[in-house]
């Protein structure tokens, strides 16, 4: 009896389990192997409940519960379907491994705000799990809107002028597009009467094109901005000033695939890909993440450090998603969920050898990077590998998503974006093999010589875990977690319109 | 005895505080006990009174059982149930919290019997506002509220007096204005009554003394209110007032006072389906949103967290008349939220205020710089309270906004949408300029460390336990109505009748 009320409200678990965490670790401030501990604890009991859940998902079931109600006809309403299921178990998985690499990062630098830093951590993975089982635009939101909150700390970690700078700009970003998307979810319960997510959407027919188009664009305010869509991508590169397992937490996990997932589930789950065509918006969203993805890709070119030269990365990166979601065909959409987890794994990568490297360098300009392949062999190997996979090779976890994305522009008809994806492709090359090139074949810089070995194993072990990961799933791509059929089961699910 | 609860919630309230003098001579050990023994006996009393009204409907009481228009009649609805609720809730809160506010404060208040009495009168006064049936009761209210918040006011210190006396000359007027308006409707209908007024008024609603009389009401209560263009008495007095009197001012008592606003527009004037009263709630609503965005900008241009928290009660108590205009349940619902939210967030704000007076020795934003390492508890409280105010999940504020937006939409007010969002934005730009201080900026180190008291040379407990005890309340009150607000609004506010006037 007790097992059953357990295991029915096993979403609630998923999304709550972090939030005593939180507390526990405020409480243990003055024990650090304690704290650690309770974060540890928390990842690994998420991970568990998370998971238990994937048969179940994998079999074409969700699972929900409703344990409040937050307004009139409008609950606090869970759904576990195989695209919430996707995104929470990569974020789960990832937040173990940022953890442990949190540990090794913020000890081998003395950083100082460690507990509030870990306590933000617990509570932005509470919130991601809210958005990712969310059944409703109003759980939706409210999780949205927390994990803004909850990250905000984690920007301005550092506390200096340049981290409340960015910091500021990020909640004037986040904050303002919140808004909009709130009016635009208060308009879907007016027009539709209701906001549970549907496969398929559940906007058609409710209203005019026009009133619909605008919808459409107050809803996907919050999620466009969190997703670093042009022109409103400012606070992403300006985030970079947070500690590199923050950046890798932002920008590859938690909060821009909260962003590309909300697109997702706007376009999937309340509007769908026909009735966008129809409404005229599908053409222009695909259009703007084609320039993003483009200039994004020319910006990260230019850029000294390597850790701008991810953010912008990422920025190119995540308009995949979208333009996948844009042009709404299977391989499309297929592409658009498996790149949510690929593009996941392979930048998490990045920024954790970023991290690593920075743990012994305190430095990430690219020219002082030069020759240190040779005594970081490790590092540089996984920084080279999933570089190579964020440009699409194949055997790499990024190919099996570009691919299905390149089938899906074909699908549509629409080649100049192949050719925009395979343009990207290059530049992401051009921007960075060259880090690993001079890593392995170029001189020592002076200031670095006395650089020897590799970084601790805290930060050595989750960067290795996360890129032998990525060739597995690169190659076997429903090895481990069966991302693959999450993907695939969550795109049939839009196109039929049924779970 | 059960039976007596809408004249008890008066009544033990006004006894306690003629009892306070003669216990505190007495037996001055018991004061403390009796007073807030009574508080919590009247919250209890609140609570059942709510319990009746869900369960078996509106409550009407007629004192000595003598019908109206003759006997005085006190209604206890879902509305007033609410201000009701959060007026007894409030007194408790603070009366646990006024003591050691007193122990600690320098200014070193003389008359602290003669605080706690205004006090309770105070009490008495906000909740017969809220339980009145008929319409001169209520000025009789007002008027015990009004007087004793005027006194509790002078009572801050010199500046203060000033401040005081400005708010007695404003309010006087605006009773004046208000006891106008019932002598004119008397004259026309020949009762007090409010239920009988809403059916014999309708006929008569083209009268031009009527009008007059709509008119000269929404001019007294509005005043009270604070509603902008009426507010000039607020930010002084809300500046230099002692801290729990205050916390009571900017909650309870501007609640009854928009209440009251409620109550005659829906239950007297018949809401919008009168053209008269629904040109005046919509001038209410235009008003409101001026306020919302008027007090908003001041507060952002503000040094000083006091008045800036003054100020931001004007932006946050309009929004009340803001779902009082717009006139959906929805709208309503979110008003009614608005009063419990508002009362518990702006009253622990002040509590926190008042903690880092006593113990940084400042309230100006730019010195609050490492709060959070001297004060862990009363920071934690702020960020709640703040992200209520702005209207941020899971806090109640969230759910005040969502209500209020959505019953604009169905309304089909668009312009009072984007004023609502606007709103939480400009409450996010003064709000987190305070959060950055207190959490993220680092004291400047050379500023205090030559002076005894400097704020973080202060060592010792952060505050008394009541003190912290009674914002801690008030802080997982915010949590829990946010989470709670489904709940209250299907079982409470969807009970709140529009009368007919709805939209």
């Amino acid at each position: 009896m007790i097992m059953d009320v357990f295991m029915g409200a096993r979403p609630l678990w998923a999304v709550l389990v972090s939030i005593p965490a939180a507390f526990l670790i405020l409480a243990s401030r003055n024990k650090p192997n304690l704290r650690e501990f309770w974060t540890l604890a928390a990842a690994v009991l998420k991970i568990g409940i998370v998971y238990s859940m994937l048969p179940a998902i994998l079999r074409g079931e969700t699972l929900s519960c409703r344990p409040l109600i937050l307004a009139p006809g409008i609950e606090l309403f869970f759904r576990v379907d195989a695209a919430g299921m996707l995104f929470a178990a990569l974020a789960s998985a990832l937040w173990l491994l940022t953890s442990v690499f949190s540990i090794g990062y913020m000890r081998s630098l003395h950083e100082e705000h460690q507990t509030g830093y870990y306590a933000s951590f617990a509570l932005c993975l509470s919130a991601t799990m809210g958005i990712a089982f969310a059944g409703n635009l109003l759980t939706f939101f409210i999780f949205f809107e927390m994990l803004t909150l909850a990250t905000y700390p984690l920007v301005v970690h550092e506390r200096n002028e340049e981290a409340l700078k960015a910091g500021r700009q990020y909640l004037t970003y986040t904050l303002i597009s919140g808004q909009m998307t709130l009016v635009g979810i208060v308009l879907v319960y007016l027009t539709a009467g209701q906001g549970n997510f549907i496969p398929g959407g559940f906007m058609g027919g409710t209203a005019d094109g026009p009133v619909l188009a605008v919808i459409f664009l107050l809803l996907l305010a919050g999620p466009a901005v969190k997703a670093g869509m042009m022109p409103f991508h400012g606070w992403l590169p300006a985030a970079m000033v947070a500690p590199t397992p923050v950046s890798a937490l932002l920008h590859a996990v938690a909060v821009v695939k909260a962003g590309c997932f909300g697109v997702l589930r706007i376009i999937g789950y309340v509007f769908d890909p026909g009735l966008l065509l129809e409404i005229g918006a599908a053409k222009p969203l695909a259009l703007l993440s084609g320039i993003t993805i483009v200039f994004a890709s020319l910006i990260a070119l230019t850029r000294p450090n390597l850790k701008q030269r991810l953010a912008y990365s990422t920025i190119g990166q995540l308009s995949y998603i979208v333009l996948g979601a844009a042009l709404g065909t299977s391989s499309a959409l297929i592409g658009s969920f498996f790149h949510l987890f690929a593009h996941g794994i392979m930048k998490i990568t990045l920024f954790f050898t970023a991290g690593a490297i920075y743990t012994k360098t305190h430095d990430l300009d690219i020219r002082k990077l030069s020759g240190l392949g040779l005594t970081m062999p490790l590092t540089f190997m996984a920084y080279t590998f999933c570089a190579l996979g964020i440009a699409g090779m194949p055997l790499a976890a990024g190919f099996i998503s570009k691919w299905n994305l390149l089938l899906g522009a074909s699908e549509s008809g629409q080649w100049g974006y192949a050719v925009i994806l395979i343009i990207s492709g290059l530049l992401a090359c051009g921007y960075l093999l060259p880090v690993a090139y001079s890593a392995f074949r170029g001189e020592r810089d002076p200031d670095m010589s006395h650089i020897e070995g590799e970084p601790n194993l805290w930060t050595l072990m989750p960067l290795l875990i996360t890129s032998i990961a990525a060739l597995v799933l690169g190659i076997f791509p429903d090895a481990i977690g069966h991302f693959y059929s999450l993907a695939r089961i969550a795109a049939e699910n839009i196109l039929t319109g049924t779970y | 005895m059960m039976a007596h609860i809408p004249v008890l919630l008066v009544l033990v309230p006004l006894l306690t505080a003629l009892a306070l003098p003669a216990v505190n001579w007495m037996m001055p050990r018991l004061t403390q006990i009796f007073l807030k023994s009574a508080l919590l006996f009247n919250l209890a009393l609140a609570v059942l009174a709510m319990r009746h009204v869900v369960t078996e409907g509106p409550w009407h009481y007629w004192l000595g059982n003598w019908a109206p228009p003759f006997g005085i009649e006190f209604v206890v609805d879902a509305m007033s149930g609410t201000v009701v609720l959060v007026t007894a809730g409030m007194a408790f809160v603070i009366a646990l919290y006024a003591r050691p506010f007193f122990k600690m404060d320098e200014a070193g208040l003389q008359a602290r019997t003669l605080f706690y009495v205004l006090f309770t009168l105070m009490v008495t006064g906000v909740i017969g506002v809220a339980v009145a049936g008929d319409i001169f009761t209520l000025y009789v209210f007002i008027e015990i509220a009004s007087i004793s918040s005027y006194g509790l006011v002078a009572m801050g210190g010199r500046r203060a007096a000033f401040a005081a006396f400005r708010y007695l000359i404003l309010g006087t007027v605006a009773a004046t204005f208000y006891l106008l308006g019932t002598g004119l409707i008397f004259a026309m209908t020949g009762t007090l009554n409010m239920a009988q007024l809403s059916t014999l008024l309708p006929p008569m609603m083209g009268s031009p003394a009527i009008l007059a009389a709509l008119c000269f009401v929404m001019l007294g209560l509005g005043t009270k209110t604070a509603m902008v263009p009426l507010h000039a008495w607020l930010p002084d007095a809300h500046t230099y007032g002692p801290t729990p009197a205050i916390a009571f001012l900017a909650t309870a008592l501007l609640k009854a006072f928009a209440y009251g606003i409620y109550r005659f527009l829906y239950q007297v004037f018949g809401g919008h389906g009168q053209p008269v009263t629904a040109m005046a709630l919509q001038i209410l609503g235009w008003l409101a949103a001026a306020g919302i965005l008027y007090g908003s900008v001041m507060a952002i241009a503000q040094k000083d967290f006091r008045r800036m928290l003054a100020y931001s009660t004007i932006a946050q108590i309009s929004y009340i008349p803001l779902g009082i205009a717009i006139g959906t349940p929805a709208a309503l619902a979110g008003a009614a939220l608005q009063m419990i939210s508002h009362s518990m967030s702006k009253g622990c704000l002040f509590m926190i205020k008042s903690g880092m007076h006593l113990k940084l020795h400042t309230t100006q934003i730019s010195e609050l710089r490492g709060m959070s390492v001297v004060m862990p508890f009363s920071s934690l409280a702020l960020t709640i309270s703040a992200f209520s105010m702005i209207g941020l999940p899971p806090t109640s504020g969230f759910f005040v906004k969502w209500q209020l937006v959505r019953g604009a939409a169905e309304a089909g007010f668009g312009w009072m949408m984007a004023v609502l969002v606007l709103s939480g934005l400009l409450n996010a730009v003064y709000f987190f300029r305070i959060l950055e201080n207190v959490f993220i900026r680092k004291p400047e180190p050379d500023v205090h460390s030559d002076q005894s008291h400097g704020p973080m040379t202060s060592a010792g407990p952060e505050l008394p336990l009541p003190m912290l005890a009674a914002m801690m309340i008030l802080a997982a009150g915010i949590l829990a109505a946010g989470v709670g607000s489904g709940w209250l609004t299907e079982h409470i506010f969807s009970l709140i009748s529009l009368a007919g006037g709805g939209l």
